[in-house]
């Protein structure tokens, strides 16, 4: 049986803010195995991206346990969940992923500069995936100079370069059109099989489902329907 | 990376550096100017007449009578002499006479101010003033005139002068003299109503043994004077206590503005705009910077939203947000100090003339001082402005701090979308 890098139990997130109480999730049962891709599907509003946010250890839920490398995020305090971000989670979010005033290359060590990587190894690792991901070409150039598909890949760069055991993707191809969608799914696929990546992404976009191991469908703050259920781990 | 963040938004960053950089020009050329009309004034009143303190008799400064000496003179002069920043101690007697000159035409008298001094240790600006005619004094036996009573008594130098005066006891004092010098300092009252002979003279005419009624002491700067004279006023505790019992508290230390009053109150009126002035821009700056670090992290919810989601700390963030704030400041200060240094080098190539400012010309003139002021650069005061400009903007970048530890990762997120 495969490690499981992801476990959820019963996990509950309601938005109480309104007069009216919003269930985002309706206590979610669901693990991911090492090395598996899971796109969490669903219309919008159906908890996806609460759901990525409660796995990466930016939200917690209100009832209901969270663990990822084996670690329970619940018994963590907000600094230790930060540095779990940091070590152990490669984030993709929808846009804003890349510091402005840095090149491509200087975005990628700026994550090792946070965990402390001294600055020629940080320069040799940054330079080093950007070449396996075919970025070379762009390494100096800064966000604003780049296109939304450019922009997207070198963020997949930023997350995998420290390797992390879950890179975690939120809408990662709204922005962009179906040819450069296509390029970043390619390129996750890439780094999910000949990296071993496990990875999760949100999304409403057929394509990037199309992609993926393990669909998985939420509705309403609950799972409606889970590929791993229907087809076992198909390559392992 | 904080560099680089400083031209996201470069007007906001102008804006910081310039005000920095305004107060910094600002508060330095003010300060300049008054160091300039005031530091000629306090140089001539300090260095040429009063020295940067006096030992006196306690009662002197109140009640200048001839029997309210500092006694023990050779004691405390030699004391004086040992301490490591006096640069010279000058005794000196003063006391009222008529003074009246025998010349071949006719007798005349006028009251004067004698000034007893011993040229081998007084000041040179004062034994040695501009000479219309004559020589300096050297020895006893000898006087030395201000010009415009020389001219009053129709002296010349050669004639015979006798003081006469009341001496300590009530005597009689008498002296006479050759007048060997006639000084002109441009100082009207000096040049119209002083007679200098040597101190040994006057201790014998007006009845002083070991004492005298001044010692005025040269320090390295009339800046320091009051700490000058609270140290000074230390080496004479140090002897009285062992010399002699009877001149235990028998003299104080006195620091130039107590001397000279007005012109202290004209330093303290100034210092007081100055530091008015420079609060005011300091709060003005202080305003403008905090409301710039404000909207900085207010238009970066998503970026340090993002920056935190990823794993980087909130104190990580807060240096970043600090560093940009010191190159801002940084930017100022170099640009303040440049502008505030070509300013003020380039009103010293020219001058400003005194007359622009009221009181002070006035002031300028009974001391025959130059009538154009050359602002001298305040480095003291451009430290000084520089180091809280620094603590300004760094203070304005802290108080957006809360915000950043509150900001939420995953609302910033969805405020993207
Ligand atoms: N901060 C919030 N306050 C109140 N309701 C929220 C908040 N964030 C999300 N929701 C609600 O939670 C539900 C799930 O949202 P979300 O996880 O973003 O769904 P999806 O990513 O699938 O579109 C939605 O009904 C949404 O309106
Ligand atoms: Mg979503």
């Amino acid at each position: 049986m495969s490690e499981e890098v992801v476990q959820c139990h019963g996990v509950t997130r309601v938005y109480a803010d309104d007069a009216v109480p919003v269930h985002a999730l309706r206590g979610v049962d669901f693990a991911v195995h090492k090395g598996d891709w899971v796109s969490l599907a669903g219309p919008s509003g159906s908890g996806k991206s609460t759901l990525l946010h409660i796995i990466g250890g930016l939200d917690r839920p209100n009832d209901g346990s969270v663990s990822v490398d084996g670690e329970d995020l619940g018994g963590l305090s907000e600094a230790q969940l930060s540095d779990l971000r940091l070590r152990k989670i490669g984030f993709v979010f929808q846009a804003y992923n890349l510091i402005p005033v840095l090149t491509a290359v200087e975005n990628v060590e700026f994550i090792m500069q946070l965990q402390g990587i001294g600055a020629s190894e940080r320069r040799e690792r940054a330079l080093g995936i950007l070449d396996r991901l075919g970025l070379d070409d762009i390494g100096d150039r800064r966000p604003g100079e780049l296109s939304g598909g450019q922009q997207q890949r070198v963020a997949v760069a930023r997350a995998v370069v420290t390797d992390p055991v879950l890179l975690l993707a939120d809408e990662p191809s709204a922005n962009l059109d179906t040819a450069t969608t296509k390029e970043l799914l390619e390129l996750l696929r890439n780094i999910n099989e000949n990296h071993g990546v496990t990875i999760v992404t949100a999304t409403h976009d057929p394509m990037v489902m199309g992609y993926a191991k393990r669909p998985v469908n939420l509705r309403d703050g609950a799972i409606e329907s889970d590929g791993s259920t229907a087809d076992a781990s198909p390559d392992a | 990376m904080a560099w680089r963040n400083l031209w996201r938004v470069p007007r906001r960053t102008w804006l910081t550096a310039g005000g920095v950089a305004f107060a910094i020009l600002f508060v330095v050329f003010l300060r300049s100017m008054h160091a300039g009309a005031f530091g000629a004034a306090i140089n001539l009143v300090t260095e040429r007449m009063s020295g940067h303190v006096q030992v006196q008799h306690p009662e002197y400064l109140d009640d200048p009578r001839m029997r309210h000496t500092v006694e023990g003179l050779s004691a405390v002069t030699e004391a004086l002499a040992g301490h490591p920043d006096v640069r010279a101690v000058a005794p000196r007697g003063i006391g009222f006479a008529l003074v009246s000159a025998e010349s071949e035409s006719e007798e005349r008298s006028f009251g004067a101010q004698v000034l007893g001094i011993d040229p081998a240790v007084e000041f040179a600006t004062v034994s040695q003033r501009a000479l219309p005619g004559g020589r300096a004094l050297e020895r006893a036996g000898e006087g030395f005139l201000g010009s415009v009573l020389a001219r009053n008594l129709g002296a010349e130098v050669g004639d015979s002068v006798l003081l006469l005066g009341t001496g300590r006891e009530g005597g009689v004092a008498a002296i006479a003299v050759t007048l060997v010098g006639i000084f002109e300092s441009g100082v009207a009252d000096l040049d119209r109503s002083v007679m200098m002979v040597h101190l040994d003279d006057f201790a014998g005419a007006f009845g002083l043994e070991d004492e005298a009624h001044v010692v005025a002491v040269l320090g390295q700067d009339a800046a320091d004077a009051q700490a000058f004279a609270a140290s000074i006023a230390r080496s004479i505790e140090s002897i009285e206590s062992v010399e002699s019992a009877a001149s235990a508290g028998a003299a104080r230390v006195l620091p130039w503005q107590e001397i000279q009053p007005q012109l202290a109150q004209l330093v303290v009126v100034k210092d007081t705009i100055g530091f008015t002035l420079a609060g005011m821009l300091t709060v003005i700056v202080t305003f403008v910077v905090v409301s710039a670090f404000v909207m900085t992290v207010f238009d970066r919810t998503a970026e340090f939203g993002m920056l935190k989601a990823i794993g980087m700390p909130p104190a990580a963030i807060f240096r970043m947000v600090q560093f940009e704030g010191l190159w801002m400041s940084l930017l100022g200060v170099a640009l303040g100090l440049a502008a505030a240094l070509a300013v003020v080098s380039a009103v010293a190539a020219v001058g400003v003339p005194v007359s622009e400012f009221g009181d002070l010309a006035g002031m300028y003139k009974r001391l025959n001082l130059p009538d154009t002021l050359i602002p001298a650069f305040a480095t003291r005061d451009a430290l000084l402005i520089a180091g809280v400009m620094i603590a300004v903007v760094q203070f304005a970048a802290a108080v957006p701090a809360p915000r950043i530890w509150r900001l939420s990762a995953v609302d910033a997120l969805r405020d993207e979308e």
